[in-house]
């Protein structure tokens, strides 16, 4: 199954490295729409349902964690599976990213293998079982 | 995308570094202004090696946008391995500059490539 992917980052080249780190995953991707902002993430959802989130934090307008604590308040999205993409570690934002509901977090830079685990671990799949006992895969 | 280890030992040049600049702030009781300046050839190189492209298809603003990214990448590590959990991080500005605006490179911490000058982070709290 091919999982179609909302990318949501404020930096186009940012987006345009996920996109390809998720092709060189191996990670089944259907149509990927992208976002540069929580606002227009949630404009664009409207008319493109998607599978999977992929949210930065720091980002203007409307930020990752204001985006997710949104799309929690949308019965549509309210199970949409959400992994934070950022370069912020902070146990503040990361407690507060958990509590609404994100199912995962990378740390930028990461590897294709890392973007691979982390969703194949999320979404389940034929390998699902053997990414959850290594150490590839989200943290959280 | 494309990793180099810099150094921070080489000849310090005096002319100017006639590039750019990407700022990110961090924030908490107080604020510090992380400042990285860039060689204009070095941050084209960056740019490529971050899009996998060659140096002469980038542009100007594929250049702002990935220097303000490697700006926001090194304030989000400072966060994570300074101690600094509790600081947060701002939106990363950049701006080319002109003869004008050029950093004292004594004021920063050169780092280099190749023996290079391949840049100057500068720390400063505000």
């Amino acid at each position: 199954m091919a999982y179609n992917i909302l990318i949501v980052d404020d930096s186009a080249s940012m987006r345009k490295i996920i996109r390809k780190t998720l092709s060189l995953s191996g990670f089944q991707v259907g149509a990927c729409v992208e976002a540069a902002n929580g606002k227009e993430a949630l404009e664009i959802l409207q008319q493109h349902p998607v599978d999977l989130v992929l949210s930065d934090i720091n980002m203007p307008e409307m930020n990752g964690v204001e985006f997710l604590w949104q799309l929690r308040q949308d019965p549509r999205w309210k199970q949409l599976p959400v992994v934070m993409i950022t370069t912020e570690t902070s146990e503040e934002i990361v407690k507060e990213a958990i509590e609404l509901g994100a199912r995962g977090y990378l740390r930028k830079p990461f590897r294709p293998e890392q973007i691979r685990s982390c969703l194949t671990e999320i979404m389940g799949g034929p390998d699902a079982e053997d990414l959850a006992r290594n150490d590839e895969g989200c943290d959280f | 995308m494309f990793f180099t280890p810099v150094e921070f030992i080489g000849e310090l040049q005096q002319q100017p570094l006639c590039g750019c600049r990407s700022v990110i702030v961090l924030k908490n009781e107080k604020i510090y202004q992380a400042a990285f300046y860039f060689v204009d050839a070095h941050a084209r190189m960056i740019t490529a090696n971050f899009l996998g492209k060659m140096e002469d298809e980038v542009s100007s603003d594929e250049v702002m946008d990935t220097l303000k990214e490697v700006a926001n990448m090194i304030g989000g590590s400072f966060i994570y391995h300074g101690e600094m959990e509790d600081y947060k991080l701002g939106i990363p500005a950049f701006a080319w500059l002109d003869d004008q605006a050029q950093p004292n490179l004594q004021d920063g911490l050169p780092f280099f490539l190749d023996g290079d000058l391949f840049g100057l982070a500068v720390l400063t709290q505000g």
